[in-house]
């Protein structure tokens, strides 16, 4: 058994051989003739206690720690409570300092710790998986089909339970028993999964019971469960519901039961939406979306015990290549991935996070290094204080004590009162913060956040009290009442100079960070999405229930509510789409072009599909680049046709005229549709993803249920959102319309997440750059105060007052010069390190490096202004009289 | 200056002496602990006897690695000539100035 790692380390570092040996030797046999004796717990304690005594006794052997070490303690704090009582202002800047500091480090790790650190809500989190075949982009898993998620379930053995996972949406028209018929129709997001879902990752109904197994077959799925919020707010939290049918798209489900309050649908929000509404999928073989290559639905999984992430996913891969083999047709090469579903969930925020709480620990590392400054500046004013009270008695230990004790009480304050602004913080950030940051909601100040407040404050507090109280150590207090103080205070100059030139190096850090997404939003905000999101309107619909059973219906409806609302003043033009650009959606079809060498097969090129009306082009301003639009002639029974994007024209059909093409979707056994003409591409995804290959087809031949009604206005493009909503609701009975947005909003919401990372580094490297630029005028102020004899001394020699002030710059430059050397090197490591979050420029930007150069110089010599004036005003004759 | 011992120099002189060939830290340390009933720290001993050793009055040298110790050596000491003649100064000096009053540290009767 061996001693504690942490004092052995200790040990190893504070004594040298051959002490060491000896030491850890003796200390060893002490340890382990104790755990034999005593146990384990009683060894370590003595192991800790001869560590901490022998490391005292390094210095001061013969003064053994005191029998009771916190004596005279409150002593101490009384003196330093008056010492810092005595200089009020130096306190309160500190407290202000240590406070803002403390508190932004503790709101940003609440947040962190909420959304990143925490286990997922559900039963052993740990051996959850997502799965699925690998996204093209980022190789975490994506979509897949019915088929292949029963066969990965069923054939492998790392696999203990598995659920899929897809979209849905309900429309509640009544409530139980037909009563509530009358209630305006409410559009409640929902998902349907395999009736195993909840039991797999260990949640349970509050009210009623879980879906059976044989409710999840093609003609029995139509059950539902509530989430608690729904069930309060729709059903007046009536426990009878279970049991009972709603309307959902004017047809029966069975509520079988009411979810707790405490779910919070963190899979269904990543992959769908926030649901409070589940049904079982309800697939078997024969349905038709089950196949192999319809990639519509999520998937996760619960690994056994046991086995590691690794070799589950190492199975699923060959599990699926002995698929492919099996049906080559279906997938092409099409492989399998896994991932924890931790990581699946909470991911793409972690750059963001770590991006937040480290701009604010830098912030309060340059705080203390303020304060450290400041104190040292104190410690050389407070010479004589100590050197009388060390002639009184005091030992030198004992005024080190007393120096700790003051940064103690100084970062116990502020980190009181950081706590109180980091209430309040949290709060902020949360709201601050881009909207889908998953499990937000939960950050706060509890046990384990206020743990890490008390490790940071003390951190703090030796960070700034040690400098200081160790300078206190190496100078011999009793000399400073006669000797000249030379020495000392050239070591104090260097240790302020370092702290300074530190502070510079962290600014230079931050503003790097800020820099570069600075020019990453203005690149964004460059970027020509394809359409104008100018007073552009936009509406979720969904046509479903037996009204909309028959496409000519569901057309019919679309053509009335396009009428209605062209009508409207200030409406220049409508369309619907079943899909927009930046609306989250994804709707790709398989596009088997004629005589292309992947027709017919799984690796044919996927296609974003839009089904429009013809006026789409006109609402979202996308430009014909050749060929025609799509027409109103193109009625449902004329010859079908298509357009399509320019990046698909180009990789489909290279250095050929796409236009008069024909092709297939989204399987060869569909209908041949023609090429008629290529627009230009738009943004789908998100501003800063290159565009896809696109290709729109009309609504008459391939009608949608889900679509979304596009309006372009004359004026603010809200101000007519709630008559498009009384249209639809007069022209379509039974549809809720989901509330309107404006396009501008999406391509706001898409850059979103950029922008808050954008603002906290801004806002914070301006707090650093300011802290430094305050630690650099206080550094070559105390210098001008300190020299100010000696420039007096060489102006009365004949030096000119610009050599006076080239001696006073050359002093600050060099620190802000160092502080350029290593802060440039620590900005282009964290450049590599938010890759992520940049777009179209490097980490190593020459441009952002060299506005820094400016911003730090400028800032620098701003800083100095002051104190040069009052050195190159040094009167000659008054600084001699003062001697 | 040079030639009188610290009263904690003479704690450990005097154990060295009195444990011969069986003098390294562990045995001084408990030597000092069971007579004098004062726990002193390995540091603290060795500090000490590195002091003590750089002024010539211990010599020191390792001894065999032992499991025990986590595969290390023991460091055994010895007090020279030079130490035990300071030992001698000091404590006759001490006992010198003790003569006589040594009685009126006893509770009174």
């Amino acid at each position: 058994m061996k001693p504690p790692l942490i004092p052995r380390a200790l040990l190893s570092i504070v004594f040298r051989e051959p002490m060491r040996e000896a030491i850890l030797g003796d200390l060893a046999e002490g340890f382990a003739d104790r755990t034999t004796r005593s146990g384990r717990w009683n060894a370590s304690r003595w192991y800790w206690s001869q560590t901490l005594r022998s490391i005292a006794a390094r210095w001061h052997p013969t003064t053994e720690f005191p029998a009771r070490p916190w004596s005279g303690i409150w002593k101490d704090l009384r003196y330093g409570a008056r010492t810092l009582r005595r200089a009020p202002g130096f306190s309160l800047v500190a407290i202000a300092t240590l406070g803002l500091g403390i508190g932004g480090t503790t709101a940003a790790f609440s947040v962190l710790d909420a959304v990143l650190l925490r286990p997922l809500p559900y039963a052993e989190p740990d051996r959850l998986v997502a799965i699925g075949h690998p996204d093209a982009d980022t190789g975490y898993p994506s979509n897949l089909g019915f088929l292949t998620f029963r066969d990965w379930r069923d054939r492998t053995k790392s696999i203990e339970d598995a659920a899929a996972m897809r979209s849905w949406l309900a429309t509640i028209t009544a409530g139980p028993d037909g009563t509530g018929a009358n209630a305006e129709p409410e559009r409640v997001p929902a998902v349907r999964v395999s009736w195993n879902f909840f039991r797999m990752v260990g949640i349970a109904p509050a009210l009623g019971r879980d879906f059976r197994p044989d409710e999840d077959r093609p003609e029995t799925w139509r059950v539902v469960l509530l989430s608690d919020g729904l069930w309060r707010r729709r059903f007046g939290a009536d426990p009878s519901i279970v049991g009972r049918t709603i309307r959902i798209h004017d047809r029966p489900y069975l509520v079988v039961g009411v979810m707790p309050a405490s779910l919070e649908p963190l899979i269904e929000a990543r992959n769908y939406s926030r649901a409070e509404i589940w049904a079982p999928i309800g697939y078997d073989d024969t349905t038709r979306d089950a196949c192999r290559s319809c990639q519509h639905l999520t998937a996760f999984a619960r690994i056994r015990p046991g086995v590691s992430i690794d070799a589950a996913r190492a199975e699923l891969v060959s599990v699926q290549e002995a698929m492919r083999r099996e049906f080559p047709a279906d997938y092409g090469s099409t492989t399998a991935t896994l991932r924890p579903l931790r990581d699946q969930i909470v991911g793409d925020v972690r750059p963001l996070l770590f991006v937040l709480l480290g701009a604010v620990s830098a912030v309060l590392l340059i705080g203390c290094a303020n304060l450290a400054g400041l104190l040292l500046a104190r410690g050389a004013g407070r010479e004589r204080e100590l050197a009388v009270r060390s002639a009184l008695g005091a030992s030198r230990g004992r005024l080190v004590r007393q120096l700790l004790t003051e940064a103690a009480l100084l970062s116990a304050l502020g980190g009181g009162f950081g706590v109180l602004l980091a209430a309040g913080g949290a709060r902020a950030l949360t709201i601050a913060a881009p909207v889908d940051v998953p499990r937000i909601a939960g950050a706060g100040l509890d046990g384990r956040v206020l743990l890490f407040t008390v490790a940071v404050t003390v951190l703090a507090g030796f960070a700034f009290g040690l400098i200081p109280a160790l300078r206190a150590w190496a100078d011999n207090p009793r000399e400073s009442l006669h000797s000249g103080q030379r020495s000392t205070q050239d070591a104090t100059r260097w240790s302020r100079r370092a702290l300074v030139a530190g502070e510079v190096a962290v600014a230079i850090v931050l503003l790097a960070g800020a820099g570069l997404m600075i020019r990453t939003m203005g690149n964004l905000l460059r970027v020509d999405p394809g359409f104008d999101p100018h007073r552009l309107l936009t509406m979720d619909l969904a046509f479903v229930g037996p009204p909309y059973a028959e496409d000519p219906a569901v057309f019919a409806t679309q053509q009335r509510i396009l009428e209605g609302v062209r009508a409207l003043p200030g409406v220049e033009a409508a369309a619907f789409a079943s899909q927009i650009p930046l609306g989250g959606n994804m709707d790709t079809w398989g596009f088997h072009a004629e005589g292309h060498p992947l027709y017919g097969t799984a690796d044919a090129p996927s296609v974003e599909r839009y089904g429009v009306t013809p006026d789409y082009f006109n609402v979202m301003r996308i430009p014909l680049k050749r060929g025609r639009l799509l027409t109103e002639a193109d009625r449902a029974d004329a010859p079908r046709v298509i357009v399509v994007g320019e990046t698909t024209a180009a990789q489909v059909w290279p250095g050929q005229e796409a236009i008069g093409k024909r092709v297939r979707m989204p399987g060869v056994k569909g209908e041949w549709y023609t090429v008629v003409g290529i627009v230009g591409d738009v943004r789908h995804y998100e501003l800063a993803a290159p565009p896809t290959m696109q290709m729109y087809v009309g609504q008459p031949h391939v009608t949608d249920s889900f679509v979304t009604l596009t309006v372009r206005t004359a004026g603010d493009p809200l101000s007519i959102a709630s008559a498009a909503r009384a249209i639809v609701i007069r022209e379509a009975p039974g549809v809720a319309p989901a509330a309107p947005a404006t396009l501008e909003q999406l391509v706001s919401k898409s850059v979103e997440q950029r922008r808050f990372a954008m603002l906290v580094l801004a806002v914070f490297a301006a707090i650093a750059l300011t802290l430094a630029a305050i630690g650099l005028y206080g550094t070559i102020a105390y210098m001008v105060a300190r020299r100010g004899r000696e420039f007096g001394v060489r102006m009365a020699l004949g030096a000119r007052r610009s050599d006076i002030a080239r001696l006073v710059l050359s002093e600050g430059m060099q620190l802000v010069v160092a502080g350029l050397v290593v802060g440039g090197a620590g900005a282009v490591l964290a450049g590599r390190l938010m890759d992520s979050l940049l777009y179209g420029v490097e980490p190593s930007d020459p441009v952002t490096l060299a506005a820094i150069l400016v911003v730090v110089a400028v800032a620098s010599i701003a800083a100095q202004i002051v104190p040069l004036l009052r050195a190159t005003a040094t009167d000659p004759a008054t600084a001699l009289h003062a001697e | 200056m040079a030639d009188f011992l610290g009263e904690f120099e003479q704690l450990i002189l005097f154990a060295v002496l009195q444990l011969g060939d069986d003098a390294y830290g562990v045995t001084v340390r408990e030597a000092i602990q069971s007579r004098t009933g004062r726990t002193i720290s390995a540091g603290a001993v060795y500090t000490t006897l590195e002091r003590l050793e750089s002024r010539g009055f211990v010599s020191s040298w390792f001894g065999d690695p032992t499991p025990a110790r986590g595969g290390r050596r023991k460091r055994h000491f010895r007090v020279e000539p030079d130490g035990r003649r300071a030992l001698r100064r000091t404590y006759d000096g001490l006992q010198r100035m003790a003569h006589g009053v040594i009685v009126k540290l006893e509770p009174s009767r």
